[in-house]
């Protein structure tokens, strides 16, 4: 099958504004993380970039990354940019658009050996691993599945919380995530329940998150999640399914790595898409470790909890970003 | 759109397994060649990378894109030819042993002779990787044969994979058929889990039992390749990393053109028609983003010619051309004679010319650079290793002959010419040299033999520096006698007895420092 054919490459294809201000900000993050005090032993960013490579496009136009005279990257930087792509035909498309680009031809899921527990990438994956810059840019929904122990799991969180513990293998590597998922909810009862109890735990016990929510939710579905009537998030309007999203991603996440010893900031937490556009969702989010974070977890949680909204909002269809007031 | 019909199955001995969604099957070849291919066919990762090559020049490529960095882990190799289609793939890849690949006629439909003569090439990827996958389609077919070739098996033993009396399993493969546009002709490989060795050559990094140097073409385009391969101080191609040396490998071997300036303007001529061959073929091949073109480059340091080769035979004909330059060809690759069988090399330049006498001229044979295309004669004595030839036969017999002969001649002419002019040249730069030495010692004897004859004696110096007689004389010989014996001569034309005394005492100390 062509690349250009794949549902994943439509969408990496499609130059929207309010993806061009995504990358935009992927860029950004780039050149802070290069600009610093480096771990050259670990690659500056891996991606998900789809057959057109356009996020690698725009590193090399910002100048992180240089190509050689014949147009392949660069020697020195041969390794400075992993992509992760399965399917053979985007491989060869990515190859042909960046000779001597490192590309793993297989789905993150098998690099990171899923969410299983006790299954980590082999000794040349880890070290892609730990980029210091990850970029999981799906263009999927946040799937809920059955876990072995017959709980509810995120398997795409799992994979994270997974690239969170290679991050704190020595020499341990402070790093960004950047997320991007499709906003539409697609869970079924099971799953929306465990969501809306966790959530309305967490409007309980943390105030000021519950406050923020408001915000972002309204008031009306925030004290329908803490009430405990049984929601169907799918039946939400799509800036509302989007909204939970922005709420339960980045929460959630830091609750499964809450004991690993990081802080968390969300740097961005934007949805965008609206019309006939598809609804997303994306995230970054920079991980820095500390031993206070990992005497104190809770305290490092709580403080990454006021951060999730620090810059919440919206991209708008000229890819201009509303923050929320 | 239709789903791609899939399918798996196991591998069944000498069976082929059908489904109206997919294939698979065993890839069988005769028990002589898995025994050539289990003795190390392809010596080197380059080997092999041309094989796959010289198989998408027989489907009439006109590019193919070879990528193999950052660090060879997986090689892809892309061609615009005509593609194949389920029946072509089980026709081709699974009896290795026939040869079809000629049956069809032994030129392409373009016009090339084709180079694959057995089918064999694509075993060539056995050697480096453990799975190949591909993915082809031709042109009027809606059809998108996609194939992998597990060559898993090839590491079992010879018994549990014999078949039969005279055949023994090669790989699995699994095939589905997708679908592609109508008008898309290509054929794609993916050589995975690229093997521990192979991989290490090709991803440039040094290796046991491997010369490399530091330097790397990876990177270059061909014009900045064609100029440090010009530079008279590369010596070698081992200075290259392996993956360097491998695409020089790689362009020597396979129909590619040559660099624009390969050959001083002013020996063009003789070697036009030999490019223009190569020019027609109009295949190009690219290498990691670089256009890969013949790494053949003189720069002679001083005089070359060039001289035609052309030769008909009884049992072989050949033409081609003998570059010679004064003093060794640089890189020293290029020092022998490449035989071209269909436009693909044999091997690599071989530096004893057929078994040339190594006594005839020894000096001589480093400064010749040639290559031979020979009729497909030759191609019979041609061993299987596509790199070697069967000395018996009669079409090499007859070529070496006739290369041999040439030879000859050709050193004669580079003695008479190339290093009879460079003697003649190093003559007159010793006789001036002498010239300026004496005259220096009649100038600082000027005080005791007096100015002017001091004046007359250089001057007598410098006459003789101009005439080629006495230079000969004064360096025919080389014993300080007879250098005194030509000094006495010219000064006692000029000087006094005491002052021809009293210069030969100074030019005495002079010499003696």
């Amino acid at each position: 099958m062509k690349p250009g054919k794949r549902q994943v490459d439509r969408a990496m294809n499609v130059d929207r504004p309010e993806k061009q201000t995504v990358r935009k900000l992927w860029i950004e993050k780039a050149t802070a993380v290069d600009s610093a005090e480096g771990h050259n032993s670990v690659p500056l960013y891996l991606t998900l970039s789809g057959a057109e490579g356009k996020d690698i496009d725009a590193l090399i136009a910002a100048g992180l990354v240089s190509r050689a005279d014949n147009n392949a990257i660069a020697e020195v930087h041969k390794f400075k940019v992993i992509a992760v792509e399965a399917s053979p035909m985007a491989v060869l498309q990515l190859q042909r658009k960046f000779p001597g680009l490192k590309i793993l031809e297989q789905s993150f899921q098998n690099i990171i050996h899923g969410s299983e527990p006790y299954a980590w990438p082999g000794k040349e994956h880890e070290n892609y691993c730990r980029a210091q810059i990850i970029n999981l840019d799906l263009n999927e929904p946040l799937r809920a599945v059955i876990d072995d122990e017959g709980d509810i799991a995120f398997p795409v969180l799992a994979w994270i919380a997974k690239l969170a513990q290679l991050h704190t293998r020595p020499p341990r590597i402070d790093w960004t995530l950047c997320l991007t998922l499709h906003g539409e909810i697609l869970w079924d009862e099971r799953a929306c329940e465990f969501v809306q109890d966790f959530l309305a735990d967490n409007f309980r016990f943390e105030e000021e998150f519950a406050l923020a929510c408001g915000g972002l939710l309204g008031a009306d579905i925030c004290e329908q999640i803490a009430s405990g009537a049984a929601m169907n998030f799918s039946d939400l309007d799509r800036g509302l399914q989007q909204a939970i999203l922005m709420v339960f991603v980045p929460k959630f996440l830091m609750k499964m790595v809450q004991h690993q010893g990081w802080n968390i900031d969300t740097d961005y937490n934007l949805r965008y898409g609206s019309g006939i556009a598809a609804p997303m969702v994306t995230w970054v989010c920079q991980f820095t470790w500390s031993t206070n974070a990992k005497k104190a977890p809770a305290a490092a949680y709580r403080q990454g909890l006021k951060n999730i909204f620090k810059r919440a909002g919206e991209i708008d269809a000229c890819g201009g970003i509303i923050e929320l007031s | 759109m239709p789903k791609p019909r899939n399918v798996s199955g196991s591998a069944a001995a000498s069976a082929v397994e059908n489904t109206d969604s997919g294939f698979s099957g065993e890839i069988v070849v005769a028990s002589r060649i898995v025994d050539y291919l289990s003795s190390g066919l392809y010596e080197s990762p380059a080997a092999c990378l041309k094989e796959l090559i010289n198989n998408s020049y027989d489907a009439d490529a006109r590019r193919v894109t070879v990528f193999v960095k950052p660090d060879a882990d997986r090689i892809i190799i892309e061609d615009d030819g005509v593609g194949m289609n389920r029946a072509d793939f089980e026709k081709h890849f699974t009896k290795i042993s026939e040869s079809y690949k000629r049956e069809d006629g032994d030129t392409t439909a373009m016009g090339r002779p084709k180079i694959g003569k057995i089918g064999i090439g694509f075993i060539a990827a056995n050697e480096i990787c453990d799975v190949m996958e591909l993915f082809s389609t031709k042109k009027g077919s809606k059809e998108l044969l996609h194939v992998s070739i597990n060559f898993d098996v090839m590491r079992q033993s010879v018994d549990s994979r014999r078949r039969g009396d005279k055949e023994i399993a090669k790989a699995d493969y699994e095939g589905t058929i997708e679908n592609a546009p109508i008008d898309d002709h290509y054929t794609i490989l993916f050589l995975k889990r690229v093997r521990g060795e192979a991989r290490t050559i090709l991803a440039g990094a040094a290796s046991r039992g491997h010369t490399a140097g530091s330097k790397s073409l990876y990177g270059l385009n061909e014009e900045q390749i064609g100029a440090i391969l010009a530079k008279p101080e590369v010596d070698s191609w081992s200075e290259f990393d392996s993956y360097s040396q491998n695409m020089l490998q790689v362009a020597l071997n396979v129909p590619v053109q040559y660099m624009p300036d390969w050959i001083p303007h002013e020996l063009k001529e003789p070697v036009r028609p030999f490019v223009q061959r190569t020019d027609s073929l109009q295949f190009k091949v690219t290498l990691d983003g670089t256009n890969l073109r013949k790494p053949i480059i003189f720069s002679p340091p001083s005089s070359a010619f060039v001289e035609q080769f052309k030769f008909r035979g009884h049992h072989v004909s050949a033409d081609g051309y003998f570059y010679i330059q004064h003093k060794g060809i640089r890189p020293r690759e290029l020092q022998g004679l490449l035989i071209r069988i269909r436009n693909a090399a044999i091997g690599d330049y071989d530096q004893s010319f057929l078994d040339f006498s190594s006594s005839e001229g020894p000096l001589f044979q480093s400064w010749v650079s040639a290559e031979i295309w020979a009729d497909d004669r030759l191609e019979d004595a041609m061993n299987i290793d596509r790199k070697t030839l069967r000395i018996a036969h009669p079409a090499y017999v007859e070529l070496q002959g006739a290369i041999h002969a040439c030879l000859s001649e050709l050193i004669k002419r580079a003695r008479s010419e190339l290093y009879g002019a460079g003697s003649r040249e190093r003559d007159a730069k010793r006789a001036e040299g002498l010239v300026v030495s004496l005259g220096e010692v009649a100038k600082a004897a000027s005080t005791t033999i007096g100015r002017p004859a001091a004046a007359a004696l250089v001057r007598k110096w410098q006459a003789a520096g101009e005439s080629p007689v006495l230079q000969r004389r004064l360096l025919k010989k080389y014993s300080v006698v007879d250098l005194y014996r030509v000094v006495l001569e010219v000064a006692e034309d000029v000087m006094s007895p005491a002052q021809v005394r009293e210069f030969v005492k100074r030019l005495t100390e002079r010499l003696s420092k």
